[in-house]
């Protein structure tokens, strides 16, 4: 039994309605809205870096304490090396080398491979900072470092924030191997066609 | 993927449906970066999928009945839908046939439109038996028995009526 024989126009003109490889045509509109979300997200963190530094900076001209000067020192020690990894995790993700559809899809590759590579890494960091931060308040500042544990700052930035931000960027890596996989038979898909 | 025959068999599926997947993602979701992300997952719960088919109906049934979990599932996590504003049609011409008028790709997207604000359930059948399915494959697709493929297909093509401006 069929389904309504005078559906047969409506069938003609539902099926002349998708082209043949949707998913991959609909690849470069997603590469602008990521390199759009990408560069907002940049400078966000570029404004964050300049507002933290700052504060350091005006915080070590006042402060009468050389330490201050250290913390400021040791501020962008890590700003720069948490930049100097990000960069290199973007390499070759900012824009596609042509307005192809195999351009998009490498780039959309290469971005699935830096947010994977990111979540360990920045995780990573994130410890660094924050036994960074532990330690330079037990040798610099001479504040026993498990006093500093229970510290309001410590509770957020540690204890809630670390899990929470390490659960965000395991989340985020299985989303985008899940995708990578996908993409990667889009690929192979395209070459052999 | 390290199984070969497996990988074969994917990709043979896939192509063989992925302009009707494109459409019934389509159907589902507005943008186009949402419909690709649906067809992703789509495509990614086939290739988990595969191995546990043992052959109880066509592999095209077997894939729509993956793609439409999906979708279903897709929709009920997402966002509140997009405001019956943005969906609206154009004002339709009542005294001209639905087939006569359909012509061209502005039509088609008119038809995508009023299928996209067809009620879940009249949806589903609908865009199943513009795929060119019969009553048994789409009871099979959607777990339901063939009398209610009617039934369900009927109220929809009235509603599809309305929404595209023909008198019942």
């Amino acid at each position: 039994m069929n389904a309504r024989p005078d559906f047969g126009a409506l069938k003609r003109q539902w099926q002349s309605a998708a082209p043949p490889l949707p998913d991959v045509a609909a690849l470069r509109d997603r590469v602008s809205a990521d390199t759009r979300a990408h560069w907002r997200a940049l400078a966000l963190v570029g404004v964050m870096t300049v507002l933290i530094l700052s504060a350091s900076l005006i915080f070590a001209v006042r402060s009468t304490d050389p330490a201050a000067w250290l913390s400021f020192g040791f501020s962008t020690l890590f700003a720069t090396l948490v930049w100097s990894v990000a960069l290199w995790l973007s390499r070759g993700t900012w824009r596609p080398r042509d307005d192809t559809i195999s351009a998009a899809l490498d780039l959309s590759i290469r971005r699935c491979r830096s947010m994977i590579l990111a979540a360990p890494v920045g995780i990573a960091l994130y410890v660094v900072g924050l036994v960074g931060s532990l330690a330079w308040k037990d040798r610099l500042v001479g504040v026993d470092w498990s006093s500093v544990l229970g510290t309001p700052a410590m509770i957020a930035a540690g204890w809630i924030g670390a899990p929470l931000y390490a659960a965000g960027m395991i989340w985020n890596a299985r989303r985008q191997r899940a995708r990578l996989k996908v993409l990667q038979e889009l690929k192979r898909q395209l070459s052999e066609s | 993927m390290e199984d070969p025959a497996r990988e074969r068999r994917f990709l043979a599926l896939l192509n063989a449906n992925l302009p009707a997947l494109g459409r019934l993602a389509g159907s589902y979701v507005r943008s186009s970066a949402e419909r690709e992300d649906l067809l992703q997952d789509i495509a990614l719960a086939l290739w988990q999928a595969l191995p546990r088919f043992r052959g109880e109906s066509s592999e095209r049934t077997f894939l729509f009945r993956i793609a439409h979990n999906h979708c279903i599932d897709h929709i009920t996590r997402r966002r509140p839908m997009a405001s019956l504003h943005e969906l609206e049609l154009d004002p339709p011409d009542g005294s001209i046939p639905i087939e006569t008028r359909l012509t061209g790709e502005q039509d088609s997207a008119r038809l995508m439109n009023a299928v996209r604000q067809l009620p879940l359930i009249q949806r589903q059948v609908v865009v199943l038996a513009l795929e060119d399915m019969d009553y048994a494959e789409i009871a099979q697709v959607l777990g339901i028995t063939e009398n209610n493929v009617g039934v369900r297909l009927n109220r929809a093509r009235a509603t599809l009526r309305k929404l595209m401006g023909e008198s019942p």
